[in-house]
Parts: structure tokens; sequence; C-alpha cells
């Protein structure tokens, strides 16, 4: 997917850092203060703008680490402000939203505070849906579309892709985990046979273990 | 029985600890807050549902390692059902305006951290493993305590139910 982006991006990533000499810091801090602006507009009944704003916010923001890669100029602590300002962006476009009466304070708090998990939990899981402000726009097209209160739906997407996402991400840690340790074991045992050590005696049959042997 | 039990906790666990104590205490719990509806649902998929999510998830692990034969501490948990998941949970709760699906999965792994077999409580923030809740006391005797509380007070809050569910279908109806 970054693969991708970073392709689609290219020319304005080169454009960025080479034509104009900017950091990646420095492009996710522009971005950041667009994104800030997008959240004002739309908190000041421009809702449109507010969110055409926040698409470019977003493209900076693929920029931003389109620069970090091709130029291998990855740090942590660009990768923290990059969270940082983009959780930052997604409260106030939330709240934006909320202070309009397009989506209600709850589920604005409710979003980013899933949200906020799975930033927690991405470390160990290496999993995140992406599901955040593009939500939005689908909003804004069933909105526009059906005339339902698309902000809100898409908040409540928002919440459930994330804390799902939550859940399913602390399992793929401990997957990976019971993985690991399995295959030392397996590795183990392996080399006891091949020295022709004694094996460990083996515990006896469990009456699930009977009933798996069975079927 | 009581012997697969001592000689064997992931046995003893699968058989008793998941089944009988989850539903009892789950059952109890409605009954005493009454709940209705929906409520119901959430409590007894977070009191004892999740159970029947969480153990399959491992299977496949299990099976490659070890085929059909038993492996006595096999890790059979995730954080689904650890106190990590509260994490999850209580979002969940606060978006259905119920406490329903925190206090009765605090009441499930409650219960699983009775019985002494290794738990990781904050994995994947930590690879802290504890035995849970009285570890040196015999597993078989908190399970059976467990049981037997549970069974009466059941009975004993459900009573009136039950009699009338008694005279009900009795002869003379």
């Amino acid at each position: 997917m970054k693969d991708f982006s970073d392709r689609i991006l290219g020319p304005l990533i080169h454009f960025a850092h080479e034509r104009i000499g900017l950091s990646p810091n420095q492009v996710s801090t522009g971005g950041f203060i667009i994104g800030l602006l997008a959240a004002a507009l739309v908190a000041l009944g421009h809702v449109l703008a507010g969110l055409l704003l926040m698409a470019l916010s977003q493209i900076i923001d693929g920029v931003d680490g389109g620069i970090a890669r091709r130029y291998n100029l990855r740090t942590s602590k660009g990768a923290y402000l990059e969270a940082v300002y983009d959780r930052l962006n997604e409260l106030t476009m939330f709240l934006a939203l909320a202070y309009i009466g397009k989506a209600s304070f709850t589920m604005a708090l409710l979003a980013f505070l899933a949200i906020m998990l799975v930033t927690i939990v991405e470390p160990k899981s290496k999993f995140d849906p992406g599901a955040k402000r593009f939500m939005l726009y689908f909003g804004w097209l069933a909105e526009v579309a059906f005339g339902i209160r698309g902000f809100e739906l898409s908040l409540h997407v928002v919440f459930f892709v994330n804390l799902t996402a939550v859940a399913v991400g602390t399992v793929i840690a401990d997957y990976r985990l019971q993985k690991e340790v399995d295959a030392r074991a397996i590795a183990e045992r392996k080399q006891h046979r091949a020295l022709g050590l004694p094996l460990p005696p083996e515990d006896p049959p469990s009456i699930l273990s009977k009933l798996f042997s069975w079927l | 029985m009581n012997r697969l039990a001592e000689d064997d906790p992931r046995g003893y666990f699968i058989l008793t600890m998941t089944i009988v104590p989850h539903l009892l205490m789950t059952t109890l719990g409605v009954q005493l807050l009454g709940l209705e509806g929906k409520d119901i649902v959430l409590a007894y998929a977070f009191g004892y549902g999740i159970d029947l999510v969480d153990h399959p998830i491992k299977l496949p692990l299990y099976l490659k390692k070890n085929g059909t034969k038993n492996e006595k501490h096999y890790h059979w948990r995730t954080p689904l059902q650890e106190p990590i998941a509260l994490l999850w949970i209580i979002p969940l709760s606060i978006y259905l305006r119920t406490y329903v699906p925190a206090l009765f999965f605090i009441s499930h792994f409650f219960l699983d951290y009775l019985v002494s077999y290794d738990k990781r409580p904050f994995f994947p923030f930590s690879v802290y493993t504890t035995r849970g809740l009285l570890p040196h006391a015999s597993d078989n005797l908190k399970e059976w305590a467990t049981v037997a509380v549970l069974t009466i007070l059941n009975i004993g809050l459900g009573y009136r139910d039950i009699l009338n569910f008694v005279s009900r279908i009795g002869p003379g109806t």
C-alpha cells in the first residue's frame, strides 16, 4: 500500500524534497497545520471546503512518509511526530463535526478513543485497518446522496473498525509469540531426535486429544 | 475426573472451568441484576461465549505442534479473555450504554484466574505471567467450592421461578 502511494505521489515527493528541500518533519508539520485549518473550516460551517482541505492534508501526510522512505530519512522521532499530528488532526476534525451538530460529541470522542487504542496496540501487532479520517468522505457522500446523518454514521464505523482492530491486534501479537514458542519447541524436539537423546515423556491423552484422534 | 483435574490443569480447565462455573456465574449475575432482552445476550456473550471464540483460535497452532497428542500445559488463551481486553470492552460498554459486557467479562476472567495455569494478563504490553489467585490451593477444591456456592445461590435466587414453573407443569394444571 505504501509502495503504491509512493509511486502515485512520486512527483510530489521529488518536488518537496529535491526542489524545495523540505525534510519529512517539515512536510508533516505543514500537513498538520492544513489539517487544523480544515477542521476550523468545518467548525465554521464550510464542510465541503473543510473536507477538500483535509484531503490536501492527507495527501501531504503521504508525501512526508514517501520522502522518509525514498531518501532513507526514517527516524523514530519523525514517526512519533506524524502519529501525534495525525491523532490531533483526527480529534479536531471529529470535534468540529460534533460542534456543528453533524455528529454527537459522544461518538466523536468514542471514535477518537478507538483510534488511540489502535495507535497503542499497532506497534505490537503491526495491524492498523486505516479507517480513520478517510471514512468521513463516505459520511459526506451518504449525507449528500441519501440525506442521512452520514458523518455520525461514519464515526460509528470508525469506532467499530478500530475497536475490532484493537481486539484482533492483541490476538495477532499473541499468536505470533505462540508461533515462536512452538517453533522453538519443535526445533528442540528435532535436535533431540537427531542427537539420539531421549525425548521427554508424552503427557497422557486428555479427553479432547482422544476425541480428536477418534475424529 | 478428579485425578485428571489434579494432574492436568489444562484438561481440567477445558472440561470444567470453561463450562459449568462460567454458566452458573453468568446465570447468577443475570438473576441478581434482573437483566432483560439484549442485556441477557450480552451477559452470556461476555460471561461465557468469549471462551467459545478464544480457545479455537490457537487450535491450528496446537495441532501443528502436537497433532492429536496431549500437551498438558499448552497456552490456549489469547488476550481476548485476559484483563487487557478491558481496553476494548470498556469503550464497547460505553458505546452500548450498558455496564453488562464489562461486568460479566470481569466475572469471566475472575473465575479463570482461580485456576492455576499460566496466564499473561497484560500481553502484548508485558510478558508478565501469573498463575492467578491462590495458586497453592488445590484447583479441584476451588472448582468444586465455586460450583457449589454458585449452584446454591442460583437455586436460592430462582426458587420462586422454579416453584412457579413446577406448578405450571404439575398435575393440578
